[in-house]
């Protein structure tokens, strides 16, 4: 059984196509929930909240063959969901103690491994993190983002620039930006 | 670091103040970093915990079941079952009073009216024609006045010129209504009329070759008479018959309804009312609860219960129906019902981790085993056919007490499940009026069978407590 046919047999309510579905999707899409989310716990809420909207909605569905693009989309809806409910929690960042820092070169990932990485993710406020993870590696522009945010393009583009900021302190901490640098 | 990143870097650290060389780089860092992001988490995968799936498959709206509209079909359906019943009780309180009627014309057969005669097949036998029409006859005598016109104007339903398809050969008591006279007194007026016209002024000579006899119930009273009918069963008469005393025509018919004479038939007093109801229940409904452990192979732990009385556990039965008394002392009601009621499940799935929990009570440590939570509450409506069977105590001036039993048959609208309730009450019955009662009746029902509405691991068998409120009209 393809995708296609699979997503046909969810819309059906198929209970073991479900399963399948859920099997085929449930490692890609915890991936997505870990870099959007704070923790794994936030995480995992985010993950089952997703899926059950995924399966919820998946009737609306026109075009089976966009599945894997549409459930990512949802997750990171949900994501985008969680993160305006936790903005309660504003952070405390004292951005004027990082802005004469030097600025944050790429290569510096390069040492480190993808946990290391996510980790660092995962630490950044949720504004910054949501930026992070929807401009550098899902690929939206900022117009989208501020469209998905609720805030303006400018907004977006600061609160990147102000992320990649904290994640080189992030990994000075860790000693890996002295090494590189 | 290759030299592109090197040069990236040292302009970096450099702090140009070029606006447009310090957006190139800024945008050339963020392809760089996204590109080594996105090529970083692009096939990153995690393993979700074990009990996602479950979770999530309990948050999975179930299929809009292939149901379900209440449209007009189930209407038609009430509505048919209702004529049905109403046919039903209506025929059995006729047939009651031919009984009554056949016993009291045998009695009275003996008494007075029939009085055997001779008379010889000649004269059954005589001038006869053919009756065209399907006759019925009825007609009515005074007990105590054989001989009159009425009487003989038996005889002129053997006339072919007659018209009158139906006539009743009833005796009149002292005791009779009114309007039974008056449709004697119209028919006599009739059947004297072609009575008349057969004696003297017709030459045609009036007979029957064929007619039918059976009987009918017209009465009313308990000393009302017996009615003959005839209809499609072949007798023979004469002229003659015209000239006969009534009894001789009645000793006629006899030989041919020898069913009359042979037959056992018992006798019932009284005939007894039917009550169109409508009641409504407001009730509470509380569970039996047990894991359906083979279905799911989960392991169901600390099931939970709402408190006794919350709104959750309201619902509401409202029932029409009709109400047949049996005898002085016990009625049968049957009725269609409606319920609204709730179905929920409120337990955890037990996990393989366990947690350890210190008692502040007991300064004591306890190991408690992990579950995942499942709540659900389930609002489902119900289409049902109830019976029940009521048993009076004495009546204390306007008001009978009495309790019931009997059982209801539901049908879940949503998805069809089926329920079967029995149910039990004690109540009172109050009499408004002469066609007026209300009734007061506390009741509790079970469901026998049970089962699940949602998709909880629970299998249920609800049981209601509730008090109905009732009104019944008239006699049907």
């Amino acid at each position: 059984m393809n995708e296609r046919d699979l997503v046909i047999a969810c819309q059906r309510h198929d209970p073991k196509a479900q399963t399948a579905f859920y099997n085929l999707y449930k490692g890609r899409l915890l991936g997505v929930c870990r870099r959007y989310a704070r923790t794994e716990a936030e995480a995992e809420d985010i993950f089952q909240e997703a899926f059950i909207k995924i399966f919820n909605n998946l009737h609306n569905l026109e075009k089976p063959e966009s599945v894997a693009y549409w459930v990512k989309s949802s997750v990171i809806r949900t994501a985008i969901d969680h993160y305006r409910q936790n903005q309660k929690e504003k952070n405390n960042v004292d951005y004027d103690s990082i802005i004469d820092e030097p600025h944050l070169s790429p290569s510096i990932f390069e040492n480190l491994n993808r946990d290391q990485v996510i980790t660092i993710i995962n630490e950044l406020p949720d504004g910054y993190r949501v930026v992070v993870n929807l401009f550098l590696i899902d690929g939206y522009s900022h117009a989208e983002i501020g469209a998905m945010l609720g805030v303006s393009e400018g907004t977006s583009k600061s609160q990147l620039s102000r992320a990649k900021e904290l994640l080189r302190i992030r990994l000075k901490e860790i000693g890996i930006v002295s090494a590189v640098a | 670091m290759d030299s592109h990143e090197l040069i990236l870097a040292l302009i970096y650290s450099s702090n140009l103040n070029s606006s447009t060389t310090y957006k190139v780089m800024q945008q050339q860092d963020n392809e760089q970093l996204g590109d080594f992001l996105r090529e970083m988490f692009n096939d990153y995968e995690a393993e979700p915990l074990d009990s996602s799936w479950e979770k999530i498959r309990h948050g999975i709206v179930p299929p809009p079941s292939h149901k379900p509209t209440l449209g007009w079909k189930p209407w038609l359906a009430g509505i048919i079952v209702l004529i049905g019943l109403i046919g039903t009780f209506t025929a059995t309180q006729s047939r009651s009073n031919v009984s009554e009627n056949q016993s009291v014309r045998k009695k009275n057969q003996a008494k007075d009216i029939v009085q055997p005669q001779n008379l010889s097949a000649q004269e059954i036998a005589g001038n006869s024609t053919t009756l065209t029409n399907e006759k019925t006859l009825f007609v009515n005598a005074k007990s105590k006045k054989l001989a009159n016109p009425l009487v003989h104007s038996t005889s002129a339903i053997v006339s072919e010129k007659e018209t009158v398809k139906t006539v009743s050969l009833n005796k009149e008591t002292t005791t009779n209504q009114q309007e039974p006279r008056e449709t004697v007194s119209s028919l006599t007026s009739v059947l004297v009329k072609n009575v008349s016209e057969n004696r003297g002024e017709s030459n045609e000579t009036p007979s029957i070759l064929t007619a039918s006899i059976n009987e009918s119930a017209m009465l009313s009273g308990e000393n009302t008479v017996p009615v003959l009918t005839i209809e499609n069963r072949k007798i023979e008469a004469i002229n003659s018959l015209l000239s006969k005393p009534s009894s001789k025509l009645l000793v006629s018919l006899n030989p041919i309804l020898p069913q009359f004479k042979q037959s056992p038939i018992e006798f019932k007093k009284k005939s007894y009312p039917l009550e169109f109801t409508i009641s409504a229940t407001p009730f509470f409904t509380y569970q039996r609860q047990q894991a359906i452990l083979q279905a799911s192979g989960k392991e169901i732990q600390n099931i939970q219960t709402y408190e006794s009385f919350t709104r959750n556990r309201a619902g509401m039965n409202l029932n029409i129906g009709l109400s047949r008394q049996l005898s002085d002392r016990s009625n049968i009601r049957i009725g269609l019902s409606y319920t609204y009621m709730s179905q929920w499940a409120d337990y955890e799935i037990a996990q393989d981790a366990f947690t350890l929990r210190r008692s502040s009570a007991r300064s004591q440590d306890n190991i408690v085993r992990d579950g995942i939570a499942v709540k659900e509450l389930e609002r489902i409506k119900l289409l049902g056919l109830s019976v029940n069977k009521q048993y009076f105590l004495n009546p204390v001036g306007k008001v009978r007490y009495f309790a019931s039993v009997g059982a209801e048959g539901m049908l879940n609208i949503a998805n069809g499940n089926q329920h079967l309730f029995a149910t039990t009450s004690i109540g009172m019955s109050y009499h408004l009026s002469n066609n007026q009662s209300l009734t007061i009746e506390p009741t509790a029902s079970y469901d026998l069978v049970g089962g699940k509405d949602s998709n909880s691991l629970l299998k249920v068998n609800p049981y209601n407590l509730g008090i109905k409120l009732g009104l019944g009209f008239g006699k049907l």
